[in-house]
């Protein structure tokens, strides 16, 4: 469950940008770090820790905004350069929250307590985490499925050019993406600000997990994060609790990479082949 | 079963088999894109493959070369059956193929794309007299040193020409060799095609331009929904009622 | 070879006598510093084979390189012999050879492509990182050699010769040598092959892999043939960096050192091999300068450096410049296939 909700979270963010984008965000553990530093800094000065986390999941969104009208969007559907690119913008964040507030921020301390069951303790919070990261899926799902908005992501997604030639504002639609994304990169680091200590590096903790579970997952953000978070975070849990934490992640990214051989497009490609579709061929 | 590399036999006789697709079937998901095809074309050939869009006729050359796998049925080149060869071996055997979409690399001279394509089959220090031959064959030899992408439409559909020829292939799949040509680039096409025949290249060509099909093809096979539907003299054809008929469902007909 | 001069060729000439000479004007320390630098170069080269030649873009080079180091330092440590140690450069590119074609034919027979191969590769990488970091333990070694963990493998032996009295040791000016040699040796080997019919192949997988199949071209056989090679280069690099420093870490493969070739190869000009040389040779050397004086804000301004090369300048930095150089002093136009100028219907005609 903690694995899952980890990796749900780590994840949700990247794979919406790249799933409707193309575009891969390597900075993306770096937005994850500055949710957790405006997520501390606030919750440092007092202000409520909800409000705190929404905040910080806000600011990242506008960073977001900021960083996609002067650099992603000259890189819509070029995931290669959207790799360099984004490398760049992940060593000037690091760097720069080194350079600004040093090598570490006073940390808070997890809220909520623990709980028993049985003679296991268990963290509250981290029970929060999971129901909001399964709330999270829920209003994903919600918004993809019912809402204007989410038909025109999803046409988008789909074909681009038919979906421009229908009306829908396409750059606007990858804006508002991007912006999504990062704050969905804000809100998994406001969230877990309080579950680990804060300094420049806090990203890169997430940054494998989030990737592996967006190349098992694939191209669907919803599907196939999903079904990567689950699997994954069942292969690492248990890893884990056998052989420790380490061959945990060795056994991640092994699964990851079974993965991608065995089916490329990832989860979400495999559902893709099972629901009769008509696929697009010539003549 | 020995599959042997591209050697230019002479055409020996008018009733051997080049190509055989028998019982050619293959399914997308639920579709059934090619419907049991059964085609045959002799050495020395030049058949025509026409019908409405969504006919199966691309698919069709997708199969030969092995793009795609059959869901049932074989390929049979040259009496061998090719089913489960791979593609690049299906193109070492003697088939070039011009696909719909523009194949020629566009980064790259035409030097360079005539070069890659011919490399396999020429030795190394014949290679620069083979690629200006095959340049002058399309008309092509003052613009090899241009970046192929500053090339017309028409120009580069010649140079994906002089780049399948490169493999000396004994069938020549086309298709839509004149698709946005003008009538002076279709005819110069047309001649290029006519010529090949005429030294031993069977063809098989998909075109909708009804003129061009008119004015190189000696047979034509029709295809509908995924199945040949009739086959003849062009002039057969075009006077089959029913063939009309499928076609005014479409409005792909032109030059009636 | 005169006959077509062009930027790069005259550059690159100009660097190969400069190098040749640097031990006799510059100090031990300066030929110590160049000598990390150069090694480096390698791992450049390996990518520039595999992505700027073939189109693999791939995240691992730094874990053949690490396969390299301690393949290299297993091997060569578990022997008294010094000449051991030219046994264990060998076979270290052997093993790294090996592991790439592995992963190659797992990859490109599967069909995997373009992003994915970055993301298994990078993944790989990983593997191999995590994988050491905890191997801490004593149960953790080969032979007599420990793996070391987190503080990975110290006090390798630089590759080395005896015969009967004539012992010679990789140190210093013989070293630097040694690196510059095989520098030029593998560059020229190279300019030849992308002009042949082994360039011209990779090349066609890189431009259009579907069509290069219609062509007669056995795409997987030829992806797995460019990244083996481009994982026996990398290790290469690897063993030249233990040679230089005497030590290995899984530091060396975490996800900032694994980005980091992609990174200059990108920003360089990556179908271009004398760019990207030349490239990661002056990062490394800004690098250094920067970090000497103190400097935090080096890895800033690298940042900048690769958003504005990415917006501004795809093709990359050195090969803008060639191509910059090419039209002011060559009067040459045309961009060929290796993303310089030159008026021959030929790329890079040497």
């Amino acid at each position: 469950m903690d694995s899952f909700s980890f990796l749900i979270l780590a994840a949700i963010g990247l794979a919406i940008i790249f799933g409707m984008m193309g575009v891969i965000n390597l900075a993306h553990g770096e937005f994850i770090m500055l949710g957790a530093y405006i997520t501390t800094l606030l919750s440092l000065a007092g202000v409520p820790i909800p409000l705190a986390i929404m905040l910080g999941a806000l600011g990242v969104g506008c960073f977001g905004f900021i960083v996609d009208k002067l650099i992603i969007r000259h890189l819509y559907g070029r995931p290669l350069d959207s790799v360099v690119a984004t490398w760049g913008i992940s060593l000037i964040m690091g760097q720069g929250m080194l350079i600004i507030m040093g090598p570490s921020l006073q940390g808070l301390s997890t809220p909520l307590g623990s709980f028993t069951v049985g003679d296991i303790n268990y963290s509250t919070y981290r029970l929060v985490l999971g129901i909001i990261a399964c709330l999270l899926l829920v209003i994903l799902y919600w918004v993809f499925m019912h809402t204007k908005f989410g038909l025109r992501s999803r046409a988008t997604m789909q074909n681009e050019e038919i979906a421009r030639s229908l009306g829908t504002n396409t750059s606007r639609m990858y804006t508002s993406t991007f912006v999504i994304g990062s704050m969905f990169a804000g809100l998994t680091g406001g969230l877990y600000s309080f579950t680990m200590s804060i300094g420049p590096t806090f990203g890169s903790g997430f940054l494998m997990e989030s990737f592996v579970t967006v190349i098992v997952g694939g191209a669907n953000p919803l599907i196939g994060t999903v079904m990567a978070g689950g699997t994954l975070g069942v292969v690492h849990s248990g890893l884990s609790y056998v052989f420790g934490t380490f061959i945990g992640r060795v056994g991640l990214l092994v699964a990851a990479i079974l993965f991608i051989r065995l089916w490329p497009t990832g989860f979400s490609g495999l559902i893709e082949k099972k629901l009769i579709r008509v696929k697009r061929y010539n003549g | 079963m020995e599959l042997q590399p591209t050697q230019n036999k002479q055409v020996t006789s008018n009733h051997e088999k080049i190509l055989e697709l028998k019982n050619l079937t293959i399914d997308f998901g639920g579709l059934r894109a090619v419907n049991n095809v059964n085609l045959t074309v002799n050495r020395g050939e030049l058949r025509g493959l026409i019908g409405p869009n969504g006919a199966g006729k691309s698919t069709i050359f997708k199969l030969i070369m092995g793009i795609h796998s059959p869901t049932a049925g074989q390929v049979i080149l040259k009496e061998n059956d090719i089913t489960k060869t791979s593609t690049w071996q299906r193109a070492r055997l003697g088939i070039g193929i011009k696909m719909q979409i523009p194949g020629v690399f566009g980064e790259l001279t035409g030097y360079e794309n005539i070069r890659i394509a011919a490399q396999n089959y020429v030795v190394p220090n014949e290679i620069d007299e083979e690629i200006n031959r095959l340049a002058k064959l399309v008309g092509i030899e003052h613009l090899l040193e241009h970046e192929v992408n500053n090339l017309s439409h028409g120009q580069q559909q010649w140079l994906e020409i002089a780049m399948t020829l490169s493999s000396k292939p004994e069938l020549l799949l086309l298709d839509e060799p004149v698709a946005g040509m003008g009538p002076e680039e279709t005819a110069f096409t047309a001649e290029i095609v006519q010529r090949l025949n005429k030294n031993g290249v069977s063809i098989i060509f998909i075109d909708h331009d009804m003129e061009f099909v008119r004015k190189i093809s000696e047979r034509v096979t029709v295809l509908h929904q995924g199945a040949t539907f009739a086959e003849g003299s062009i002039a057969e054809i075009e006077s089959n009622q029913e063939v009309i008929e499928i076609y005014l469902g479409s409005d792909v007909y032109e030059g009636a | 070879m005169l006959k077509n001069m062009n930027a790069e060729k005259s550059i690159m000439m100009l660097l190969c006598i400069t190098l040749l000479i640097f031990p006799l004007i510059g100090s031990a320390y300066d030929v110590l510093n160049m000598s990390y630098f150069l090694s480096t170069v390698f791992l450049s080269i390996s990518l520039w084979l595999i992505w700027g030649l073939t189109g693999i873009f791939s995240f691992g080079q730094t874990a053949f390189f690490g396969v390299g180091g301690y393949a290299y330092a297993m091997i060569s440590m578990n022997f008294d012999n010094p000449n051991m140690t030219i046994l264990a450069l060998i076979l270290a590119m052997v093993i790294a050879w090996g592991l790439a074609f592995l992963l190659g034919y797992f990859m490109f027979y599967g069909g995997v492509n373009d992003v994915f191969v970055g993301l298994i590769t990078l993944c790989v990488t990983l593997v191999m990182a995590t994988f050491l970091a905890q191997s801490a333990g004593s149960q953790w070694k080969i032979g007599d050699v420990l793996l070391g963990g987190d503080n990975g493998i110290n006090n390798i032996p630089p590759i080395a010769f005896k015969l009967g009295s004539i012992e010679l040791s990789l140190y210093g000016n013989s070293l630097y040598y040694f690196i510059i040699i095989t520098m030029i040796i593998i560059y020229l080997l190279f300019k030849k092959m992308q002009i042949g019919k082994l360039g011209y192949s990779f090349i066609a997988v890189r431009e259009n892999r579907e069509r290069s199949q219609l062509l007669g071209y056995n795409i997987p056989f030829l992806q797995t043939l460019a990244f083996s090679f481009g994982g026996m280069l990398a290790a290469f690099s690897g063993v030249l960096y233990v040679t230089w420093g005497g030590y290995i870490a899984p530091s060396a493969m975490d996800i900032s050192a694994a980005a980091l070739p992609v990174v200059l190869v990108a920003a360089a000009g990556r179908k271009n091999i004398s760019a990207v040389m030349i490239f990661t040779v002056l990062y490394y050397f800004l690098s250094q300068k920067l970090s000497v004086s103190g400097s935090e804000y080096a890895l800033v301004i690298l940042g900048v450096i690769l958003i504005l090369v990415i917006l501004v300048v795809p093709q990359g930095i050195v090969v803008t410049l060639f191509n910059f150089f090419d039209r002011i002093f060559f009067k040459k136009r045309r961009r060929n296939v290796n993303g310089t100028t030159t008026d021959s219907k030929q790329a890079g005609n040497f």
